[in-house]
């Protein structure tokens, strides 16, 4: 087993090669993915950050180009040079990485993401504990999982195992002298949700006119709060601002289940609050599997946990799917 | 709060639905993981289902305006809602700016000590217990609770309020702009806000774009600021803003720092009677006006 | 069918430039935008039935389908009816100003399928703008079909667009070209047909053995599918291209779906077999 402080040092070690690094820190009592510039600021004792690897690889603002209307037109916006390393995700914003993955990089490649994917050593912690709203186990991934992983650091009586997961991993490792060492790792948390999804995807493909969306959706206010939060959601919106002639192009997360997502002048395909969450159950749990082979859901329970109303995703999938 | 309370809830909402005096009870249940959420009671068996508790932070009252509270009451049906205090309030906000008829809503209001410290997210008590003026709900058609036996919250609610009052406006710029920062531009506040029920939101005018749609300080100000100036004369205190904010930002202070410049101005307190106008839709001859310059 | 853009998508617009301005009807303005170089404009070899995204610069990006047709060497057109903040910005545009332009993308209409077969071009309003490509370039082969039908409709007579192009194709050997307005939309000089687009075409009778190409305002088409339908069209053969709201174009920002098909990556053409398959939700 690997002792903290080597891995400490190895981060260091990444920060003296020039890695711009993000680990979990606590803000005000908050757990956050946050850059850091001193490894001792990095927090081990929380179960999940509230924010996800999406803030870094997927920014909530991204400026994309200026614009000098008089000028030169359109300026795009170089990326930042540094490698990234992101210390302390965990299994399931790994997994989440390789669903991002699949849509952003799939016949149609996201430039930017797939610049910043190529620069970015993911090196995941492993979870010792989990509250009641993880269910990465009915999602197929689990608390140990190295999906998406470059590096893989499971707890270890006291210390850790070292594992490197991809290619890339294991020349990061070798890069900044961390062996790798897998004996060993204690036991994974035992998650109390479990969520049968069984026939889901039969259900939704031939249930999209059912009434029970409504009733599912009862509680939900289109807060965006899940969507902003969930490791999978990538939706963006492209926008000018400027003053006068000068400004910029940006892109920003966007969600559906803003009234705007998709009005158009004159008409409004989707009404009602029923018909956004429907696109949000549909897009992750029916679309991305029938376009890219994968449910877009990790089982993280962000939503779960931070819903204001009570929006229960496991609730509601068990409901659907025992609904005629 | 006496759990006979409870006992007393669920049996008033059973008999209401089986009598059908109302179509839906908007109350609390159990959230999985402890805590309350909102619970829909539509048959009088679902009553078993109805807690109250020292967490029953949520405001129930924005459902009013949405479906499918929205149909029933359109439809001449009427909607029941278990309310603190200060939900009431914001159903006389509502009963005063006509989104809501007060014959449709039968209020089922519930003497309340105040929320718990932790109750609604946040540590601590919120703040709107410890100023609050309402543990017995008014304008209550079911009371339920010993008002009598109200042990309220301790604590300065004011404490905010005088700091900021105290500050420079340049100290000023800067405490808002620090708060306003880390906004992800979610629009959550303005979703659990009970008194935001625009249909279209000036978030979505875009001839002109009053409000930038990004998450920098220029978006972030724009939205909260605007936002703040349409509440303020309006903002309840309920703090559902503050406890729907996902990254933790406190997003009831300005609009109801404006809502108490309000109140010490022109002695307007908004949601305390329905039969009053609305703040800004009247003038009076007496106003003040001594800080036109 | 995927369009042929690169396939790696970093959303940043070439710049082009306003060659000419034609003002179609009170709401709708034809752009002739020039590329840069004639290396710009090759690399933007589109189909009919492709989309691009123009960007007035500092106001915005919207989604418009190109109009001309593919044979022009130096230039694309697109038609731009005015509806909202950046239509109306793209409307005060004049010869010499800059746009942003992306694309070409989407898929676009089965033409190898037409060939050998009768056809149907049915438009209503600026629905006649995705069409006006494929037109062109059915006349330009037009030994390669059959019987040519062209039905084409608008409110009124003002709002009738391309109307140069109409009477050139009402030329070409053996077309029939139908005009219609709307009731009540006709003036005094008014030669053509009165009454509803989908009416129309049922009165005509084309054979029901071809293809039927369809674009128009949603309610339109709707009819007008219902109409082909009557008419006794296979699903297969009925085609039409749909629009949603679009931001990126390229199947990325998660927007422009009906079920899980992306308009701007699976569309925007479609034939009525498989919107049959889709949810009704456009």
């Amino acid at each position: 087993m690997t002792a903290k402080r080597d891995i400490l040092r190895a981060i260091e070690a990444a920060r003296a090669k020039g890695y711009v690094v993000f680990a979990p820190t606590r803000l005000e009592g908050i757990p956050l993915l946050a850059e850091i510039e001193e490894p001792l600021v990095i927090d081990f004792d929380h179960v999940l950050t509230v924010n996800t690897l999406k803030d870094i690889l997927l920014p909530r603002c991204e400026r994309l180009a200026r614009l000098d209307v008089e000028g030169s037109g359109i300026d795009p916006t170089g990326d930042r040079d540094a490698a990234i390393l992101v210390f302390g995700s965990r299994p399931c914003d790994a997994a989440a990485l390789a669903i991002l993955d699949a849509i952003l990089l799939g016949e149609v490649r996201d430039a930017r993401y797939e610049r910043r994917r190529a620069k970015t050593i993911i090196m995941t912690v492993a979870c010792s504990t989990c509250d009641d709203a993880c269910f990465c186990t009915s999602m197929g991934y689990g608390p140990h999982d190295g999906t998406g992983s470059d590096v893989l650091l499971v707890p270890a009586g006291g210390g850790y195992s070292v594992a490197g997961v991809s290619e890339k991993g294991k020349a990061f490792l070798s890069a900044v002298g961390l062996k790798e060492d897998t004996g060993g790792g204690d036991a994974p948390p035992v998650l109390s949700r479990k969520v049968e999804t069984g026939d889901l995807k039969a259900w939704l493909d031939a249930n999209f006119d059912n009434p029970v969306w409504r009733d599912v959706s009862e509680n939900c206010v289109s807060c965006g709060t899940c969507y902003y939060l969930c490791p999978t959601c990538h939706c963006f919106d492209i926008t000018d601002e400027t003053g006068g002639a000068r400004g910029e192009r940006l892109r920003i997360w966007d969600c559906c289940s803003f009234s705007d997502f998709t009005k158009m002048a004159g008409h409004q395909p989707r009404r009602g609050r029923h018909a956004r969450y429907r696109q949000r159950v549909m897009h992750k749990f029916a679309y991305c599997p029938d376009n890219v082979g994968k449910v877009a859901c990790v089982g993280d329970g962000r939503c779960i946990r931070h819903c204001p109303y009570g929006v229960d995703i496991c609730e509601v999938l068990s409901k659907l799917v025992s609904t005629k | 709060m006496a759990s006979d309370a409870e006992a007393q809830l669920r049996e008033k909402v059973k008999d209401l639905l089986a009598r059908g005096k109302v179509k839906l009870v908007l109350g609390y249940g159990k959230r999985s993981g402890g805590g309350v959420r909102p619970l829909f009671t539509k048959l009088p068996d679902d009553a078993e289902r109805l807690v109250w508790n020292d967490q029953c932070a949520p405001n129930l009252a924005g459902y009013l305006t949405r479906e499918p509270c929205l149909g029933i009451m359109h439809g001449g049906g009427r909607v029941g809602i278990v309310a603190k205090g200060c939900d009431v309030r914001a159903i006389v906000g509502l009963v005063q700016e006509k989104q809501v008829k007060r014959e449709a809503v039968h209020v089922i209001g519930l003497v309340c000590d105040g929320i718990a410290a932790g109750g609604s997210g946040a540590a601590g008590v919120p703040s709107k217990c410890l100023e609050c003026e309402w543990h017995t709900p008014p304008m209550a058609d079911d009371l339920i609770g010993d008002k009598a036996a109200v042990a309220p919250r301790a604590g300065d609610a004011l404490a905010d309020d005088k700091r900021i009052e105290g500050m420079t406006d340049e100290e000023r710029w800067q405490f808002w702009t620090a708060l306003f920062s880390r906004c992800i531009k979610c629009y959550a506040c303005r979703q659990a806000c009970p008194l935001c029920y625009c249909k279209e939101c000036i978030t979505e005018k875009s001839r002109p774009q009053w409000i930038a749609k990004s998450s920098t300080i220029r978006g972030n100000l724009a939205y909260h600021f605007i936002r703040a100036m349409h509440l303020a004369g309006r903002c309840i205190g309920c703090e559902e803003c503050r406890r729907a904010c996902p990254v933790g930002i406190p997003v009831d202070l300005l609009s109801r720092f404006l809502t108490r410049r309000v109140e010490e101005a022109f002695g307007y307190k908004p949601g305390r009677d329905p039969a009053e106008e609305p703040f800004f839709v009247t003038s009076k001859e007496n106003d003040p006006d001594d800080f036109i310059r | 069918m995927p369009g042929n853009a690169a396939n790696s998508e970093d959303l940043i617009p070439q710049l082009a430039t306003v060659v000419a301005v034609r003002q179609e009807t009170p709401d709708i303005r034809s752009l002739r935008l020039g590329f840069e170089s004639p290396e710009a404009r090759e690399a933007f070899a589109f189909r009919p039935g492709q989309f691009c995204l123009v960007s007035a610069l500092g106001i915005g990006e919207a989604v418009f389908c190109i109009s001309s047709p593919p044979a022009w060497k130096d230039a694309i057109e697109v038609s731009v009816k005015q509806v909202g903040k950046v239509t109306a910005a793209i409307h005060d545009l004049e010869v010499g100003d800059r746009v942003g332009l992306r694309g070409p993308y989407g898929n676009w209409f089965p033409y190898e399928a037409m060939l050998g077969r009768n056809v149907v071009f049915v438009g209503g309003g600026i629905g006649l703008a995705p069409l006006r490509p494929l037109i062109w370039q059915t006349l330009s082969e037009r030994t390669k079909f059959k019987d040519v039908h062209i039905v084409y409709g608008a409110r009124t007579v003002r709002d009738l667009v391309y109307t140069d192009d109409l009477a050139e194709w009402a030329k070409v050997p053996g077309v029939r070209l139908v005009r219609t307005v709307d009731p009540g939309g006709e003036d005094a000089t008014w030669n053509g047909e009165v009454g509803l687009v989908p009416a129309v075409l049922e009165k005509t009778k084309p054979s029901s053995d071809g293809v039927l190409v369809v674009c128009g305002p949603p309610i339109m088409i709707k009819f007008a599918l219902l109409a082909a339908t009557r008419l006794g069209f296979d699903p297969k053969d009925v085609i039409t291209t749909l629009e949603m709201k679009m931001k990126c174009g390229v199947g990325l920002c998660g927007r422009c779906n009906i079920g899980s098909r992306y308009v701007c990556r699976d569309g925007p053409v479609f034939t009525l077999k498989e919107m049959q398959a889709l949810p009704d939700e456009f």
